[in-house]
C-alpha cells in the first residue's frame, strides 16, 4: 500500500504501472498493489494476464512512454494520445470527476494496450470492483466516439 | 441508358464528395502543421500572435491537459478545430505548452461557462499566455 498526495490523482499513475512491473520482476509473488488517494479512495492494481504483463514493458518501454517529470504518459506517445481522448471524453462529456476520469482513462489504455493488469476501486461495502471502460460509436453518428464506464468485463465478445 | 447515366452520375458525385472531404481534412492538418514547423516564430510569444497568424481557421474548442503529479495546475492546452462531439478520437490537435503553470481553478471557470468552446473569453484568457512549445498531430 502506498499513498498519493493531494496534488496527485487518487488512482494509479504510469509510474505505478512501470514500478509494479519492476517489483514483480524482482519478486514474482508481488502480484497486487494498493494505493490510498488523498480523497480517501482506495484502488488496487492486479495482474490479470501474466504473459501480457511481462510483455507490456518490453513492447512499451518506460523510456518511450513515461514522462519522469510529470510521472504521466509521455507527451505525444500513442498511449498518451489514447489516454487523453478517453480522459477528455469521460471527464468533460460523461461528467465524471477528474479523479474518476483519471482512473478510468488509465483503465481504458491498460486494456487497449494489453498491459495484463487491471484497476479496481474499493466501494462503500469494502469490496473491490474492477473498472471497465467501453469505447463505442454514437448510435446516431458513427463518426463520434463515446467512452463509458461499464460493468461488462468481456468487451471484445459483446455484440 | 437513362438508368446507366443516373448511376454514373451518382458514382461520380460520391467520388467527388469523398475526395473533397479527404482533401479538406488533409489541408487542415497540413495548415495547422505549418505552425509546428514554424514554432520558432511563436516560442516566447503570447498565443495571440499565433492566433493572429492563423488566418484560415481558428480553434473551436480548448481542453486542459491534466498533470499526473500536479492536478491543481496545467502546463498544456489542446486546441481542436472540429465540433466538440468529434474531439475525442483522431481530432486534428494543436497542443501548446505554456511558459508558466496556470491554476486549474482559473481554467475550470471558462470550461464551466463556455463548455470547452473557444469563445472570445478564452481568446482573452489564453491570448496573453506565453508559448514554450507547439505540437500538432491527429
Amino acid at each position: 500500500m502506498h499513498t498519493h498526495p493531494v496534488d496527485g490523482f487518487d488512482s494509479f499513475s504510469p509510474m505505478d504501472f512501470y514500478g509494479f512491473h519492476t517489483s514483480h520482476t524482482a519478486n514474482s509473488n508481488f502480484s497486487t498493489m494498493f494505493v490510498l488517494g488523498a480523497n480517501g479512495e482506495v484502488y488496487s492494481l492486479t495482474i490479470t494476464d501474466p504473459m501480457k504483463f511481462t510483455n507490456f514493458a518490453g513492447l512499451f518501454p518506460l523510456t518511450d512512454h513515461f514522462d519522469p517529470i510529470t510521472q504521466g504518459w509521455k507527451k505525444g506517445s500513442p498511449i498518451e494520445k489514447a489516454f487523453m481522448d478517453a480522459f477528455t471524453g469521460l471527464y468533460r462529456e460523461q461528467g465524471k470527476t477528474a479523479d474518476d476520469a483519471y482512473a478510468l482513462a488509465n483503465t481504458y489504455v491498460l486494456k487497449k494496450y494489453n498491459a495484463g493488469m487491471s484497476i479496481s476501486k474499493k466501494n462503500s461495502n469494502g469490496d473491490f470492483e474492477t473498472l471497465f471502460v467501453e469505447e463505442k460509436k454514437d448510435p446516431n453518428d458513427d463518426t463520434k466516439t463515446i467512452y463509458e464506464q461499464t460493468s461488462t468485463c468481456n468487451l471484445k465478445k459483446k455484440n | 441508358m437513362a438508368v446507366k447515366n443516373i448511376i454514373k452520375t451518382v458514382v461520380l458525385f460520391v467520388i467527388f464528395t469523398f475526395t473533397n472531404t479527404m482533401n479538406a481534412q488533409m489541408d487542415t492538418l497540413t495548415y495547422i502543421k505549418t505552425f509546428e514547423i514554424n514554432k520558432a516564430n511563436y516560442i516566447g510569444q503570447p498565443l495571440s500572435v499565433l492566433l493572429n497568424d492563423m488566418t484560415l481557421i481558428q480553434p473551436k474548442t480548448v481542453w486542459a491537459v491534466p498533470i499526473t503529479n500536479k492536478k491543481t495546475m496545467i502546463k498544456e492546452s489542446i486546441f481542436n478545430f472540429c465540433e466538440k462531439d468529434y474531439s475525442f478520437k483522431n481530432a486534428i490537435t494543436l497542443r501548446i505548452t505554456w511558459q508558466d503553470y496556470i491554476p486549474y481553478s482559473q481554467v475550470s471557470v471558462y470550461e464551466n461557462d463556455n463548455n470547452f468552446y473557444f469563445t472570445n473569453d478564452e481568446r482573452l484568457f489564453y491570448g496573453n499566455k506565453i508559448i514554450t512549445d507547439i505540437m500538432v498531430y491527429r
